[in-house]
């Protein structure tokens, strides 16, 4: 059963190519696959990105940089470890906290916060204050205990190492990293993400 | 250890583990279905979290990320793919039930985390004993805008271990390309992407015993038969 090359056009009542049926032309080399790719998941992995870097220019070079490492290493991807999207965003995060971690602008970023005021300080609240414009994430983050979804966001959305996470928050290592494993199995219940 | 290395898992998926854990994180995968399993899960829910804050890029990226991609050639697939493949098609066509597929699953994260595993462990076995070689000698080298440099080579093993901090970001559409420098020429010692600047980055390399410098070059993506620029690194071997 080969679908029909022509890719569907979006909100036009036809079903979506599923984002692992691109995947998998795109790693044959098919660049309307890519370019369909691109138009269904860049503003996740722009948005992300920008989220964790704080810094628009560098946000679109990760950007870039995901897209391309995406279409060399398609290949790579693999249906049973997740899907398409969960893959490129993998990628664009972890890209994302290298340059951030990496990068002098890190010094400068960390030097713009108060980082010396505990968990009361503006900076847990603009982890958490992400605004998110997805309902049920918001809903689900909620339902998190305090410390579960500031470990959680300030490692994602911040970029933080768990060991940053401990000191900013002025909680101990272990349970940091044991807030971040229970935050995410209670996130990943209520919404529904198959395990 | 073990319960200790599985409560990981969550910062390992929020990518809050520093580089030595992540590494030893990821080698304990190989032998954690559990882990790995847990893994896919946590992926998939820091996927949700991700797409809750999209940003539309500005419409010239697209521009420029589908004229650059038209330019640049992909890498071939990876071997455990291939052999994951192989096994599917042992299976009987369409009657693989969920548990089957589940297993299936399972031991292809397996096997694809034990290929990688063995890889790095590979490494790592060679790494040390280039370090622990008699005529192992070091070099340290400070370049400007807080670049570091250290190569530990081994003539005896021809190899070297080539440890590099504060390595500049490089543009997309390059790759640094390794060089060992000799009076007979100048040979690739290997390509890094952007994906393999970590922090620090560590580069085992093979061909160094009639080299007198090891030098670092920009080149276009995916390297270059020859330097086409000047080393942005370059250290004397003693």
């Amino acid at each position: 059963m080969v679908e029909p090359t022509p890719l569907p056009v979006e909100g036009a009542g036809v079903p979506e190519t599923p984002l692992s049926t691109l995947m998998v032309r795109v790693a044959k080399g098919d660049e309307a696959a890519f370019a369909a790719l691109y138009d269904r998941t860049s503003a996740a992995v722009h948005g992300l990105a920008r989220r964790v870097v704080r810094d628009p220019a560098r946000a679109e070079e990760i950007t870039q940089e995901v897209y391309l490492q995406v279409w060399r290493t398609a290949g790579r991807y693999d249906p049973d470890r997740g899907s398409a999207k969960s893959w490129l965003l993998t990628v664009a995060h972890r890209r994302a906290v290298d340059v951030v971690r990496h990068d002098q602008a890190s010094t400068n970023r960390e030097a713009r916060y108060d980082w010396s005021g505990g968990r009361d300080t503006d900076v847990v609240e603009s982890a958490v204050m992400v605004r998110l414009e997805h309902e049920q994430v918001r809903r689900c983050l909620g339902s998190l205990t305090e410390l579960q979804r500031e470990a959680v966001t300030l490692a994602y959305y911040g970029g933080h190492t768990y060991s940053n996470v401990s000191a900013l928050l002025k909680v101990n290592p272990a349970t940091i990293k044991t807030r971040m494993r229970d935050g995410l199995i209670r996130l990943r219940d209520c919404l529904g993400v198959a395990a | 250890m073990s319960a200790e290395m599985h409560a990981m898992v969550g910062a390992y998926a929020l990518d809050a583990l520093d580089h030595i854990e992540q590494v030893s994180f990821e080698s304990h995968l190989a032998s954690c279905p559990m882990c790995a399993d847990e893994l896919v899960g946590f992926h998939e829910t820091a996927e949700r979290l991700g797409s809750a804050v999209a940003v539309a890029p500005p419409p010239r990226l697209r521009t420029a990320v589908l004229d650059e991609v038209s330019r640049t050639t992909q890498e071939r697939r990876v071997i455990p793919l291939q052999r994951r493949d192989r096994w599917r098609r042992r299976m009987p066509m369409l009657v693989a039930a969920a548990s089957a597929l589940a297993v299936v699953s399972l031991f292809g994260v397996y096997l694809a985390e034990h290929d990688r595993f063995a890889d790095e462990q590979n490494q790592q076995e060679q790494q040390a004993a280039v370090l622990a070689a008699n005529d192992a000698s070091t070099t340290s080298e400070r370049l400007g805008g807080g670049t570091r440099v250290k190569v530990i080579a081994s003539d005896s093993l021809d190899r070297a271990v080539v440890v590099m901090h504060g390595v500049p970001p490089l543009k997309s559409g390059t790759s640094y390309q390794m060089w060992a420098v000799g009076s007979a020429g100048v040979q690739s010692l290997g390509v890094m992407g952007g994906e393999d600047l970590t922090e620090p980055t560590t580069r085992l390399v093979k061909g160094i015993k009639n080299a007198d410098s090891v030098a670092l070059t920009v080149e276009p993506e995916g390297g270059s038969e020859r330097p086409t620029s000047k080393p942005v690194i370059s250290v004397d071997l003693v």
